[in-house]
C-alpha cells in the first residue's frame, strides 16, 4: 500500500516538474506546505460522538502540501495531500492539457470505530405459577472488551487521453481499489434449544479492484459514439470463524427422545461449522453509448449495456441487460421537451437447495425441504416519463412531468398473481422570480402503484385462529405434532412496505431583502400509504421544514445559520406469535 | 385406538392459537441548528468559529392488542398479553453538540499560523443496544502552512 501512495505522489510530482519545464508562461505557480499537530482528548464512550475518529487519547503531528500551476496554454497542475493521522490521509492529483489530456488521481484513507451491540435485550424466560419455564432465549457476548474498528482506503484513478491530433478519438480508461480492513462484530444464533445468541470479533480483511477501458469518437460533428468494458474482482481474506453448536435437545429434560427428535428436526446439532465466509466474487461489464445533434433544437442520447457477476466459491451467476434514451427538443421559443426511457433486465440463477430430510428416521411425517432458491432480484424494470417546461412570463417558469414504470418479476413465483406493479406518476412545478429580491417554487408529485411486491406467501397467521390439534397415527402410536412449518403454512397475511400512492410537496422561497441579507426557507412533506393490504395499513409521514439565513454586516464579517426539522411517522403492524407446545 | 388412551411421544398436546397482531405508530423527531462565523479583525488576524446543536427522539406508541379470546387464556394462564413494555425498547433520545473554533494569523505574506480547536458532547438519555453512548471529545490544533 505504501508502494502505491508513493507510486501516486511520484506521479503527481512528475506531472508538475513536466508541466513547469514546459515552454508555457505560467499564471500561477505555488507551493504550500503545511506543518503542524492535533492533540486528541477522549471522555466516556466516544465510539458514536467520534466514530470517524482513531479513539486514541494522544498528540500527533499533521502534514499538508500543495501545489497549483495554470499557464496560459491550458495547462494545470493541482496537487493537494494532507495527512491528519495515521489513517486519516486525503490526497488528489489532478493535470489537464487543453482538451487532450485528463488525469485524476485520488486517494482516500479513512477510520471507523463502530460499537459492540450487547445483545442485552435478548434474554428472557417463561415464568410458570413463579417458576422458571422450559422456553428460554439467551445471549453470550465472547469478547465484550473488543475493539472494532475498520480502516478503509480507496484508489481512484481516471484517464481521458485524445489520441488523435484533431482530438476527436479519445481513449477512456479507470481504475479502483478498495481495501478494507479491521475487526468487526459477528453474531451467530444456535438452534432453539437456548435460542442461543453469540457475539464474536471477525477480523475484516478485504479488497476489491476495477478496471475499466473504452473509448469515444467524433464520427461527425453532430455524433459522439463511444464503448467500454470494465472487471472488478472481490475477495476477502478474512478468517472465518468455526462456530460450536449444542447438542439439540427439547427441554425439560424429563421429556423421552428428546435428544433423538428434536435433532432430527434441524439441520445441524452438536457440531463445529465456519460462519462469516464471504464470497469471492468478480464482475464483467460492457456499454456502447451514442450521443448526437440532429438540429440546433433536438439532441439525443443513449446506451445499452450487459454485465455479469459470478460467486466464485458457489458458482452462482447473476446477469442484467440495461439501456436508457433520452430526447430533448425544443417544441418552441418557450417550450421544451425532454423524453427518457431506461430499461432493465436482472437474472439470477436458481440453484436447487438439497438439505437434510426432516426428521429422518423419526415415527410421523417426513417432509421434503428441498426446495429451488429464486431470487426476488429477477425482474424486469421498464420506465419512461415526458418533461414539458414552458416559460409563461419572464418571472414564471412551469415544468410538467408525466411518466408510467412497469415492473415485472413475474418469474419469482412466491409472489401475488401477475408479479406486474405498474406505477403511474405525475409531477407539476411552477418557479416565479418577479424580482432578484424573490425566488419561490411549488412542487407537487404523486405516484400511484397497483400491486406492489407483496410476498403472497404471508408473514402472520390470521389473527387469533382456531385452536388446532394435529394427531397422526402411526402403528401402536398417536402423535400430537404441530410443526414450525405447518404454522407457517397458515400464513396468509401478504406484507409490504411499498405504496399504493406516494404523494410530495415541496414549497420553496429565497428571499434576498438586502445585498448583506439571504434568507431561504423551504418545506418538503411526504404521504405514502397502502390500503390495499388485506390486513393491515401501512403509512409514513414525512415533514422537512427548514430556515437558512446568511448575513454579512460589514465586509469583514460573515455569519451563517439555519435549523432544519426531520419529523416522521410511520404506521406499521407489530405481530406476537402465541405458543403452546 | 383414541388419543387420550395412548400418551405422546413428547407428552406434549400442541395446538394452533395463531398471532396477535395491531397497528402501531413509531415516530422520530430530529432539530439540528447550526451557526457559523468568520470575522476578518485585522489584515493579519481572522477568526472563526462554528457550532451545531441536534436533538433526536424516536418512540413506538404503546402496543395495543386486541384482546384475547378465553380459549387462548385459558390455554396459557400465565401468560401475560398487555405487552405494557413493549414500545420502550424503541425509545431514542439524545443530543449532540459540536462546536469549533480557532484563529489564523498571518506571521508574514507567505506565512501562516493556525491554531483552533473542537468540541463534541452527545448526551444519550435512552440506552439501546449499545448501552449508554454518551461521552465527549476534544482536538486541539495548530500548524503553519507556507507559501513559495
Amino acid at each position: 500500500m505504501r508502494r502505491y501512495v508513493c507510486a501516486v505522489v511520484a506521479v503527481g510530482l512528475l506531472l508538475g516538474i513536466t508541466a513547469s519545464t514546459g515552454q508555457a508562461e505560467p499564471l500561477f505557480n505555488q507551493w504550500t506546505l503545511s506543518a503542524g499537530g492535533h492533540y486528541t482528548g477522549l471522555n466516556d464512550y466516544t465510539r458514536k460522538v467520534g466514530e470517524y475518529n482513531l479513539g486514541l487519547e494522544e498528540g500527533m503531528g499533521e502534514f499538508g502540501l500543495a501545489y497549483l500551476l495554470a499557464t496560459d496554454r491550458g495547462l494545470l497542475v493541482d496537487i493537494d495531500g494532507n495527512f491528519y493521522d495515521r489513517r486519516n490521509i486525503l490526497g488528489h492529483a489532478k493535470y489537464r492539457r487543453g482538451t487532450t489530456m485528463a488525469i485524476d488521481v485520488d486517494f482516500r484513507s479513512m477510520t471507523f470505530r463502530e460499537g459492540q451491540d450487547l445483545l442485552t435485550n435478548i434474554e428472557a424466560r417463561e415464568e410458570i405459577n413463579g417458576n422458571p419455564g422450559g422456553k428460554m432465549m439467551g445471549h453470550e457476548v465472547l469478547d465484550p472488551g473488543a475493539d472494532y474498528n475498520t480502516h478503509r482506503r480507496e484508489v481512484l484513478t481516471r484517464i481521458k487521453h485524445a489520441i488523435t491530433r484533431s482530438g476527436d478519438i479519445r481513449f477512456l480508461a479507470q481504475h479502483r481499489s478498495l481495501w478494507r480492513e479491521g475487526t468487526t462484530q459477528m453474531t451467530s444464533t444456535s438452534h432453539c434449544i437456548t435460542c442461543h445468541v453469540e457475539s464474536e470479533t471477525c477480523t475484516r480483511d478485504e479488497q476489491s479492484h476495477q478496471i475499466e477501458g473504452g473509448f469515444e469518437a467524433d464520427v461527425s460533428e453532430m455524433m459522439t459514439v463511444g464503448a467500454e468494458v470494465g472487471y472488478r474482482r472481490y475477495e476477502s481474506k478474512s478468517n472465518a470463524i468455526n462456530r460450536e453448536y449444542d447438542i439439540a435437545g427439547f427441554p425439560p429434560a424429563a421429556n423421552p427422545g428428546r435428544d433423538v427428535e428434536f435433532p432430527s428436526r434441524l439441520l445441524f446439532s452438536d457440531t463445529v461449522l465456519p460462519v462469516f465466509v464471504l464470497p469471492e466474487t468478480e464482475k464483467l461489464s460492457g456499454k456502447v453509448n451514442v450521443r448526437g445533434r440532429f438540429s440546433q433544437a433536438t439532441s439525443l442520447s443513449a446506451s445499452l449495456g450487459y454485465n455479469t457477476t459470478e460467486n466464485i466459491n458457489q458458482d452462482l451467476t447473476a446477469s442484467s441487460w440495461f439501456g436508457h434514451a433520452n430526447l430533448a427538443t425544443r417544441l418552441s421559443r418557450k417550450t421544451r421537451l425532454i423524453a427518457r426511457f431506461t430499461g432493465r433486465r436482472v437474472e439470477n440463477d436458481d440453484p436447487f437447495i438439497d438439505i437434510r430430510t426432516f426428521r429422518e428416521g423419526r415415527p410421523g411425517p417426513q417432509p421434503s425441504f428441498d426446495f429451488t432458491r429464486y431470487s426476488t432480484l429477477d425482474r424486469r424494470d421498464g420506465r419512461g416519463e415526458v418533461e414539458v417546461i414552458h416559460r409563461l412570463s419572464r418571472e414564471a417558469t412551469i415544468d410538467v412531468t408525466g411518466g408510467v414504470r412497469v415492473l415485472d418479476w413475474s418469474s419469482f413465483p412466491d409472489t401475488l398473481e401477475g408479479g406486474t406493479a405498474t406505477t403511474v406518476f405525475g409531477e407539476g412545478k411552477l418557479r416565479y422570480r418577479p424580482s432578484r429580491r424573490f425566488t419561490g417554487s411549488i412542487r407537487y408529485r404523486a405516484a400511484a402503484t397497483d400491486e406492489p411486491f407483496t410476498t403472497s406467501r404471508g408473514i402472520l397467521e390470521p389473527r387469533l385462529k382456531e385452536t388446532l390439534v394435529r394427531n397422526f397415527e402411526d402403528g401402536e402410536t398417536v402423535h400430537r405434532f404441530l410443526y414450525y412449518y405447518e404454522r407457517e403454512q397458515f400464513r396468509t397475511v401478504g406484507a409490504t412496505t411499498e405504496p399504493t400512492l406516494a404523494q410530495e410537496v415541496e414549497l420553496s422561497a429565497s428571499i434576498r431583502p438586502s445585498p448583506r441579507l439571504n434568507l431561504t426557507l423551504s418545506l418538503l412533506a411526504e404521504f405514502d400509504v397502502n390500503n390495499d393490504i388485506d390486513t393491515f395499513d401501512v403509512e409514513r409521514t414525512s415533514l422537512r421544514p427548514h430556515l437558512n439565513v446568511n448575513f454579512l454586516p460589514t465586509e469583514r464579517v460573515a455569519f451563517s445559520g439555519g435549523w432544519t426539522l426531520n419529523q416522521m411517522t410511520s404506521q406499521g403492524p407489530i405481530a406476537v406469535a402465541l405458543f403452546d407446545g | 385406538m383414541s388419543i387420550g388412551s395412548t400418551p405422546d411421544t413428547l407428552q406434549i398436546q400442541p395446538k394452533h392459537l395463531g398471532t396477535l397482531f395491531a397497528d402501531e405508530e413509531f415516530s422520530t423527531t430530529s432539530h439540528f441548528v447550526y451557526l457559523t462565523g468568520n470575522v476578518v479583525a485585522t489584515n493579519r488576524l481572522s477568526f472563526f468559529a462554528s457550532t451545531s446543536l441536534t436533538f433526536s427522539n424516536a418512540e413506538l406508541e404503546r402496543v395495543q392488542m386486541p384482546t384475547v379470546s378465553s380459549d387462548v387464556t385459558s390455554t396459557l394462564p400465565h401468560q401475560n398479553f398487555t405487552f405494557e413494555e413493549m414500545n420502550t425498547y424503541s425509545d431514542l433520545d439524545y443530543q449532540i453538540l459540536r462546536f469549533n473554533g480557532g484563529f489564523d494569523y498571518r506571521l508574514s505574506p507567505n506565512i501562516v499560523l493556525t491554531i483552533a480547536g473542537e468540541f463534541a458532547d452527545l448526551t444519550a438519555d435512552e440506552e439501546w443496544v449499545y448501552g449508554d453512548e454518551s461521552g465527549s471529545l476534544f482536538i486541539l490544533r495548530s500548524g503553519v502552512s507556507i507559501d513559495f
